[in-house]
C-alpha cells in the first residue's frame, strides 16, 4: 500500500516539474523538453494508477474506491483530448467525482470501525445521525487521520496529473 | 409536566423471530415509580428496547402491538432523536463516550441545543449528585471517562441520562457493577427524582419491592403484567 502511494507520489512530482516548462510560455526549447517528458510522465502514471488498482485492489468492489490518481489520468486524457474551455469544464468531472468517492468512502470506513456501542450510546442520549458522527464517531475513530491523508494524498496526486495536462495543453 | 406514562396493548417483542416478551398489556402512570421484576429472559429489557425502538437499528428485534409515551405512539414515531430525549436508558454495563466526564454528562443537553455554559455547569452538578458521585469527580470534570473504575463509569451513565431530563427513566439492572451501600444509597435518590417516571428492571425480588411498592411481574407468555 505504501510502496504503490510513494510511486504514485513520485511521479505525481515529477509530472508537476514537467508541467512547469510547459506553462512557462517564455522559453520554447523547455516547453518542447516539457511536451516530450510530459508524455512519458502521462504514460507513466497511467501504468502505475492501473498497476494500483491490480496490485491493490479495495476491499470491496464497490464504485466508490475509484482511484482519484485514475479520475486524474481519465480528466488529463478528456483535457488532452478536447483542449478547449468547455473540454476542461467536462474533464473536471472524473476527477471531482472520484476525489469525492474515495474521500467519502476513507471516511466511512474509518468510522465503520467505531465500536457499534458508542453509537448505540449516543443515539440513545438523544443525538441524531449527524450529531453522533460529529460528536462521537469522528473523535473515537483513531485510523480516520491516516485514511483520510491516504485519500486526500491520491486526490492531489489526481489533481496534479490533471493540472499538468492543462498546463501542457494550454 | 415532563413525566411521561406508558401504555402497552397487544406488545410483542420478538428477537430473530423468537418472542421474547408478550402479548403484554401494561399501564404505568406519569410521574410513578415501579419495579419489573422477573428472571432473566423474562423481557424486561425488551420492553425497554421497544421504548427506546432499538428495533429501528437492530433488524433483529421486531416490535408490534400499541405502545405510547404519553401522547407519543413510540412504534410510529418517524423522528426518533427526539423520541429518545425523552426516554432515559441507564443499561447493566455502562459505554463511555469519547471525551470527559463533564462531555459525558453534558451530551444529552447538548444535543438538545443547551450551549449556555451557566446552565449547563448546574446539569451537569445536580445529575452528577443525583448519582452519587459530585463529591468524587468535582475536581476531575476534565478526566477522560474511561479512566473512571467500571462501577464509577456506571454512575457517570446514570447521571448523563438524569442530566438528559427525561419524561421516563428506565433502569435495566443498573445496579450489578455496584456495592450494595451504594446501589442501596441510589435506589433511594432515583426515587425521589422529581418530575420522571421512573422504572427499575431487576431479577432481584427483594430490591424490587425495596424499590417501589408496586412490582410488575414478567415472565412467561402472559396477556397482563401483574402488579
Amino acid at each position: 500500500m505504501r510502496g504503490g502511494l510513494a510511486i504514485a507520489l513520485l511521479i505525481a512530482v515529477t509530472g508537476l516539474a514537467a508541467a512547469v516548462p510547459a506553462l512557462g510560455p517564455a522559453v520554447p526549447w523547455m516547453r518542447g523538453a516539457g511536451a516530450v517528458f510530459g508524455w512519458w510522465t502521462v504514460a507513466g502514471m497511467i501504468a502505475t494508477a492501473l498497476a494500483m488498482r491490480v496490485l491493490e485492489p479495495p476491499r470491496d468492489n464497490r464504485v466508490g474506491t475509484l482511484s482519484p490518481v485514475l479520475g486524474g489520468v481519465l480528466s488529463a486524457a478528456l483535457v488532452c483530448w478536447r483542449p478547449t474551455v468547455m473540454g476542461a469544464v467536462f474533464a473536471v468531472l472524473p476527477l471531482a467525482v472520484s476525489a469525492h468517492l474515495r474521500l467519502s468512502h476513507a471516511l466511512r470506513r474509518a468510522l465503520a470501525d467505531v465500536p457499534f456501542e458508542l453509537w448505540e450510546a449516543a443515539w440513545l442520549l438523544g443525538a441524531t445521525r449527524m450529531q453522533a458522527v460529529v460528536h462521537v464517531a469522528v473523535p473515537a475513530a483513531r485510523n480516520l487521520r491516516p485514511r483520510l491523508m491516504r485519500a486526500g494524498a491520491e486526490c492531489l496526486v489526481g489533481l496534479a496529473l490533471a493540472l499538468f495536462a492543462l498546463g501542457w495543453t494550454a | 409536566m415532563n413525566a411521561l406514562g406508558i401504555e402497552a396493548r397487544e406488545l410483542k417483542v420478538r428477537w430473530r423471530g423468537r418472542l421474547v416478551l408478550g402479548p403484554l398489556d401494561l399501564d404505568i402512570g406519569a410521574g410513578e415509580r415501579v419495579s419489573l421484576h422477573g428472571a432473566a429472559g423474562s423481557g424486561k429489557s425488551a420492553l425497554f428496547q421497544a421504548l427506546v425502538r432499538r428495533d429501528a437499528y437492530d433488524r433483529d428485534l421486531r416490535v408490534r402491538g400499541s405502545l405510547r409515551l404519553g401522547s407519543m405512539d413510540v412504534l410510529g414515531e418517524r423522528r426518533l432523536s427526539h423520541l429518545r430525549q425523552r426516554v432515559g436508558l441507564v443499561p447493566p454495563f455502562p459505554t463511555m463516550l469519547p471525551g470527559t466526564v463533564y462531555d459525558n454528562v453534558a451530551f444529552a443537553p447538548r444535543m438538545r441545543g443547551v450551549e449556555d455554559r451557566g446552565a449547563l455547569d448546574a446539569l451537569v452538578e445536580q445529575a452528577l449528585r443525583t448519582a452519587a458521585l459530585w463529591t468524587q469527580v468535582r475536581d476531575r470534570l476534565d478526566a477522560p471517562a474511561t479512566e473512571f473504575s467500571v462501577g464509577e463509569q456506571q454512575r457517570i451513565a446514570m447521571a448523563r441520562a438524569m442530566a438528559q431530563q427525561p419524561g421516563v427513566l428506565l433502569l435495566d439492572q443498573p445496579f450489578a457493577l455496584l456495592d450494595d451501600a451504594t446501589a442501596r444509597l441510589l435506589e433511594a435518590t432515583l426515587y425521589e427524582l422529581p418530575d420522571t417516571t421512573v422504572v427499575l428492571a431487576t431479577p432481584d425480588e427483594r430490591r424490587a419491592s425495596r424499590f417501589s411498592p408496586r412490582v410488575i411481574e414478567l415472565g412467561g407468555q402472559q396477556k397482563v403484567a401483574h402488579g
